[in-house]
């Protein structure tokens, strides 16, 4: 067999899809990762979707490694295919032929000084594909150099930034929403180079979480201008500490939301889900490892952002929602986040939310594609002004075990848990009336206007 | 839940692909359900030389779509159009019950593509 057993169960959800299959998974498993960053923590989303993939070597580069044991650990109890050792400067060696990529994540300060250092030992004597994930506050740009060219013009942009050291200031937490999101586009990145499959982002991709817009046409000059000009202004988190949130799913989307909320302080986090964790989980559910296969996920998801943050107050319910349950269990809480796979029960929950007004942050993904939006009743549009239900709908129980690339749902979580922070603290543009499509093989990323359907059978006016 | 022979056909399914100037191509399933199955014949005399599949579903699905293109290569036209789905998921060593429907797709899109190409002539 191509791979093991367990490692075809494990990838399952890469292995369905077509163009991966156990060849593509196999090239993954062969491929390796030099990760460079400042902060660890921040930035160790990135290295928990490297590990979940199956990226087979990691190799750290951090600026202080202390206390990374923690961290290492969970990384081979998520995944033990993988190898991860930090790399200290002397043994910057890499056997010949290995398909190696260099990830540099972290504020401009940072990628700047790093860039600089690669160019000064040596480039072009071992050239490898570098990919920045670069985040400044709300914003950030992330881009694949994959010449000497293209990381000297990178360089030459950042140099006009010399004097500027208050954009690259240290932000404290608000800027970790940001790490996360670019750290994913990085990992994808990686995983595109290494099957040849989509198109890399040799022109650079600029977001702005709180905004939730993108830019990925302007010139990647341009847009790296736009990042280091762009003034940050601190966002005032305290509110989160009183706030709680309920998370439905402790999943693909759920793992990386309640990652984040936890990361950033949130009060109390509320955790839904019936389901136990399983092998096939691993290629995408962070949350949860190996060593925790077979246990209830709230529980598995209890251990996990205990470690993450010892403060937030965690409340699970092992149980599906239903009719029946669903409205007790949203009553205390302050926003719902969706982490659903199928399509019953988001009308179940559309619908509760509905009723008790409370706001609902809704995402979905598949294969390479990713969707979300936030529903605030009678405000905006509802998931039925959306997608109205149909008799196709509810007939067919569709086959669980399609394909979906690792970091895609953690992507659509990571906007999930933007939009409850901005809610929470009276920040930034929601997407209320707004739809996010994302397809991360072409980096197509589309926010679309939709307004309330006037029409729709919840909350339509007529 | 699945058993050796099927992991080794989802993961490293065999004759995937099209045939471009295929003499006959059938197609069985649908998105919605989750497993959707192409295959492509090219055929001479009254014997198929050459069978690809395109499949997209669950590992059952892609197991089977990669069976049937073995147990239909070099065999009549006849004899292709007996391989029933039971003779696939036989030739799988077995699925769960609940994996059959999926399965079915392969020998359905199988005798499709016969009938396509029948039709054609």
């Amino acid at each position: 067999m191509i791979l093991t057993k367990d490692q075809i169960n494990r990838y399952m959800r890469h292995i369905a899809m077509p163009e991966i299959s156990g060849q593509g998974q196999k090239k993954i498993l062969g491929s390796s990762v030099v990760f460079y960053c400042e902060d660890y923590n921040k930035e160790s989303l990135a290295l928990y979707y490297l590990a979940a993939s199956g990226v087979g070597q990691i190799y750290c580069r951090f600026n202080d490694a202390s206390g990374w044991e923690k961290l290492s650990d969970n990384l081979s109890d998520l995944n033990s295919d993988v190898k991860i050792q930090l790399l200290t400067e002397e043994a910057l060696q890499y056997s010949e032929g290995q398909s190696v990529t260099g990830i540099i994540a972290g504020n401009p300060g940072f990628v700047k000084k790093t860039l600089e250092g690669i160019i000064k030992s040596g480039y072009d004597k071992n050239p490898m594909p570098l990919i920045v994930s670069m985040h400044n506050g709300w914003n950030g740009l992330v881009q694949t150099l994959t010449s000497q060219v293209n990381l000297e013009e990178f360089i030459s942009v950042m140099a006009d930034y010399e004097d500027c050291n208050s954009c690259f200031g240290n932000l404290g937490c608000s800027d970790n929403l940001s790490a996360y999101f670019s750290g994913l586009m990085a990992v994808i990145e990686h995983l595109k180079l290494t099957l040849s499959l989509g198109k890399p982002l040799s022109n650079a991709l600029y977001y702005d979480l709180s905004a939730v817009e993108f830019d990925f046409t302007s010139s990647s000059a341009d847009l790296l201008h736009k990042l280091l000009s762009t003034r940050v202004i601190e966002t005032d988190l305290t509110p989160l500490a009183d706030a709680r949130v309920l998370i439905i799913g402790c999943g693909g989307l759920g793992s990386t939301a309640a990652f984040a909320l936890a990361a950033l302080g949130i009060g109390s986090l509320g955790l839904v889900d019936f389901d136990t964790v399983e092998i096939s989980n691993l290629n995408r559910q962070i949350m949860h490892s190996t060593s925790r296969i077979g246990m209830p996920k709230v529980q598995s998801a209890e251990i996990f952002l205990k470690q993450i943050n010892p403060d937030v107050k965690l409340e699970t319910y092992n149980t599906r929602i239903r009719k029946g349950n669903v409205n007790d269990i949203i009553s205390s809480y302050d926003i719902i986040i969706g982490g659903l796979d199928n399509l019953p029960a988001r009308y179940i929950l559309n619908d509760a939310c509905y009723a008790a007004k409370k706001p609902l942050i809704e995402a979905g993904a598949l294969d390479i594609s990713g969707l979300a939006t936030t529903i605030i009743p009678d405000e905006g549009h509802c998931y039925r002004c959306i997608f109205p239900e149909t008799e196709d709908n509810n007939s067919v129980p569709s086959c669980s075990e399609t394909g979906v690339l690792g970091p895609v749902p953690g992507i659509m979580g990571i906007v999930e848990a933007a939009e409850a922070i901005k809610l929470l603290t009276g920040t930034g543009k929601s997407l209320k009336n707004r739809i996010l499509l994302f397809d991360v093989f072409e980096t197509d990323i589309y926010v679309a206007s939709h307004e309330k359907n006037k029409y729709c059978e919840l909350c339509g006016n007529i | 839940m699945y058993n050796d022979t099927v992991l080794d056909h989802f993961s490293d399914p065999r004759n995937v692909g099209t045939i471009p100037d295929a003499d006959g191509t059938g197609s069985s399933g649908n998105a919605s359900d989750g497993d959707r199955i192409t295959i492509y014949i090219k055929v001479k005399g009254s014997t198929l030389i050459d069978v690809k599949c395109k499949v997209f579903g669950c590992a059952a699905a892609i197991a089977a779509g990669s069976m049937v293109t073995l147990l239909a290569i070099g065999k009549g036209l006849e004899e292709a159009l007996e391989i029933s789905n039971e003779g696939v998921a036989e030739a799988l060593g077995g699925l769960p019950e609940k994996k059959l429907l999926c399965s079915n797709v392969a020998a359905t899109a199988l005798h499709n593509a016969i009938y396509d190409y029948r039709e054609k002539l």
